[in-house]
């Protein structure tokens, strides 16, 4: 095989071509690109969606040399022939932007994989550079290479990088500013040859050779008219001799890649690296799934401790507002609706940041270290048997933070069916705002293992949901699942991409979600309002206390309590926002002076830090060093009062399992109609209800 | 000796061919997973779970159905 050639079609070789189509990076999956996009854009890094899909978007804007341009980074992918919609969307975007340039991200410690893509890229043409990333932790395998192999061969500049530690970022920068595009050609077979060149007529692409493969490969481009004709006799006649055209493309490019790593590489060792060590004990059962466990309890219960202080530092600027709110000279109607209306909101949108924060920062640690991967793994077996792939796992976690992108996560599941019993069974999963829920009903119910008590409700939601989907399975029917996917080595993620991912995560759901949630928590207090006089007289009590009936079985007797489930209907993050005003609405806060007022924050923001740092203690299993808690707030104190702790349970398994938010419908119905969205309702009613009677009855 | 990667346990081994099972192949290939290719046995996840291997420079994970596409030589025996 002759593998390189100078490539006539591809454009100017070596010109001083720049891109003026903005940067893109293209990689395999866990090839620390993220984190080489953290490094590059700084501060500038904004996450987002692609269009028409929920796979997360990196991109930021760099200024170079005066100049404005767009770095986007392109969800992982092996090869440009898409086995996944992240691959899918990697292939529309490389198709439709030849005038941008391309990182190309490789994993230095798996060259040859690597190299598949990069062939696969250079075939295009496209000014490019190459980033030998994860240099360090190849050095530290033992592997020693020679980038300028690699540069040769490609016509491109390659650069050994170590992303976390922004090594040779800056080089890799400057090089991509100047990129060339790339000299490369592989002989193919002589049938695909012929191929590619009588189908290269119906191309109207600049890369027309590439686009020839990748119609080959059977990729659905774009053909001008009488071309899929043509492409059909074409693989009818590849059929004929016998040549399956893509196991003949990849192994043409696999040969070279092969070819051009061990030219590359000078040194390198067959010693089992530290996560296969670390794999083979994980894999045995007495030790993996108890860790698995454990290490979910921990994330759950620290989540639980770290942003309990911070709620309740919110709680206090709440009051604080509210008092000063109370002080101006207003008429009575106006500084009710700004203490407990407005600022009411305000602050229920803002409890839910420390716990939304913490939540995605841990989950952002577990997705970066490579744990997550591992709990795919040792959790395919119970997806099996809700009759799952094990990838499904991932979704059903992100559902713990926020059900909305848990269901459009759910489409990295190829088979349709699959991908709806998935979606299906989600709201089960108990997301951060319920979670808000439960830690109020467990700091007042069950001090004492409040973890434990929501860890039992996050368990009962997961063991419903996979009961649930196995059972729908018989309707629906299910996938051929396919269950192949990468394990990642273990990794010490980078801390201040993950604050900063955390952080942007957070910030998008409280634009997402703050406005319908201050909208609710000002309606509820409108209602309360009218007609004038008591609160129980109002037209949301009455409301509230037509459906006591249906709740009293539960045990649950207050228009206070069942009021505040129909707001949760809309958004369940307004639970407490409504069980604050509906309780405390009664008794107005204190006007409060500046001074005082700033005194006040000052005190509760010593405490937060206090109690934040007794949490560390505390998270392996002293919670009494937190000491005596201050005492209850109003809320909690009249939560107390008006329930049983069986009642409370009843409550708490009622909020996790009944209908899910507006939101979570809307994105079911957006993904499978009206009669699946009516579905979900009905059936979390059912179960929140006939669940819930059986634990009042404990 | 030939046999299916589903029915080894644990050692080295080298694959000899995939059966073609369009998507499953496809993935496999694109990962890295192909003729000639060694891989060591990492481990099995519990109650019949998916089995790790190592390649040259990645890990993977398949199930045992998927497991049982791969034909390898053991190269034990």
């Amino acid at each position: 095989m002759k593998p390189a050639e100078t490539c006539p079609k591809c454009g100017p070789v070596g010109s001083d071509y720049s891109g003026t189509g903005g940067f893109f990076l293209i990689g395999n999956p866990n090839v620390g690109k993220s984190t080489l996009v953290n490094a590059l854009a700084g501060s500038r890094l904004a996450v987002g969606n692609w269009s028409g899909t929920t796979t997360e978007k990196l991109s930021a804007t760099l200024t170079v040399a005066g100049q404005n341009l767009d770095l986007i980074d392109l969800p992982g992918a092996y090869a440009l022939e898409a086995t996944s919609p992240e691959e899918a969307i990697a292939q529309n975007e490389v198709l439709a932007n030849p005038e941008a340039t391309f990182i190309n991200v490789v994993d230095s410690g798996n060259l040859e994989r690597n190299l598949l893509l990069t062939i696969e890229l250079a075939e295009f043409g496209y000014a490019m550079v190459v980033a030998l990333n994860l240099w360090d932790e190849a050095k530290a395998k033992g592997l020693e290479l020679e980038p300028k192999v690699l540069a040769e061969a490609f016509g491109v500049p390659v650069v050994s990088t170590v992303a976390s530690s922004r090594q040779g970022t800056s080089e890799l920068l400057a090089a991509a500013q100047e990129a060339p595009r790339p000299r490369i050609k592989l002989s193919y077979h002589p049938a695909i040859e012929a191929a590619i060149s009588e189908l290269a007529a119906f191309i109207d692409h600049p890369a027309q050779r590439a686009v020839a493969l990748l119609a080959l490969n059977g990729e659905p481009v774009n053909l001008q008219p009488g071309g899929a004709e043509v492409l059909a006799g074409q693989l009818e006649r590849l059929a004929n001799l016998g040549l399956d055209p893509f196991l003949s493309i990849s192994e043409t490019r696999y040969a070279y890649a092969q070819e051009l790593a061990q030219k590359a590489i000078h040194a390198s060792s067959n010693e089992a690296s530290r996560s296969e060590k670390i794999d083979r004990l994980i894999l045995k059962p007495w030790l993996g799934v108890p860790a698995f466990l454990l290490t979910m309890f921990l994330v759950f219960r620290a989540t639980f401790l770290f942003s309990g202080p911070w709620v309740d530092f919110i709680g206090a600027l709440q009051e604080v507002a509210a008092g000063w709110a109370n002080a101006l000279p207003l008429p009575a109607l106006a500084s009710s609706f700004l203490a407990d209306g407005l600022v009411g909101g305000v602050g229920t949108v803002l409890s839910f940041v420390p716990v939304l924060f913490i939540l995605y920062l841990f989950m952002g640690l577990l997705e970066n270290s490579g744990i997550l991967a591992r709990a795919a793994l040792l959790a395919d077996r119970a997806m099996a048997l809700a009759k799952l792939p094990g990838r499904g796992f991932i979704p059903m976690i992100l559902g713990f933070g926020c059900n909305v992108p848990a269901i459009y996560a759910a489409r990295a599941l190829e088979d349709p069916r699959d991908r709806l019993r998935l979606s299906l069974v989600i709201p089960f999963m108990s997301c951060s705002a319920r979670l808000a829920v439960f830690t109020l009903f467990a700091a007042v119910f069950f001090p004492h293992n409040g973890a434990l008590v929501v860890f039992g409700l996050y368990l009962g939601g997961i063991v419903l949901a996979l009961l649930t989907a196995a059972v729908l399975a018989r309707f629906t029917g299910q996938g051929e699942t396919s269950g192949v996917m990468e394990i990642p080595p273990y990794r010490w993620p980078s801390l201040s991409f993950i604050l900063k991912l955390a952080g942007m995560r957070t910030w998008d759901f409280v634009r997402s979600a703050g406005g319908i949630i201050l909208i609710v928590v000002v309606a509820v207090w409108a209602l309360q309002q009218f007609p004038a006089g008591p609160l129980d007289q109002s037209l949301y009590a009455q409301a509230a206390s037509l459906l006591i009936p249906i709740f009293a079985p539960l045990g649950i007797e207050s228009w206070e309590l069942v009021g505040a489930l129909i707001p949760g209907f809309i958004a369940k993050e307004v639970v407490i926002g409504t069980l604050g005003v509906s309780y405390l609405g009664q008794d107005p806060t204190a006007a409060l002076g500046l001074g005082a007022g700033l005194a006040q924050i000052a005190t509760s923001l010593g405490q937060a830090f206090t109690a934040t740092l007794a949490a560390i203690p505390a998270l392996f299993g002293a919670p009494q060093f937190l000491g005596a808690p201050d005492g209850p707030s109003g809320l909690q104190k009249a939560l107390a009062a008006s329930l049983t702790p069986s009642a409370a349970l009843a409550y708490m398994v009622f909020v996790l399992l009944y209908t899910p938010c507006v939101a979570t419908i809307g994105a079911l119905k957006q993904e499978f109609g009206n009669r699946w969205a009516a579905f979900t309702v009905v059936y979390g009613l059912t179960a929140a209800y006939l669940l819930a009677f059986a634990v009042s009855r404990l | 000796m030939t046999r299916k990667l589903s029915d080894l346990a644990s050692g080295e081994a080298r694959v000899v061919k995939l059966e073609n099972r369009a998507p499953v192949r496809k993935r496999l290939q694109s990962l890295g997973l192909r003729p000639g290719t060694g891989l060591a046995i990492i481990g099995q996840a519990p109650g019949g779970g998916p089995i790790e291997i190592s390649l040259s420079g990645t890990c993977l994970a398949l199930r045992r159905e998927e497991a049982a596409l791969v034909w390898v030589d053991d190269e034990a025996s």
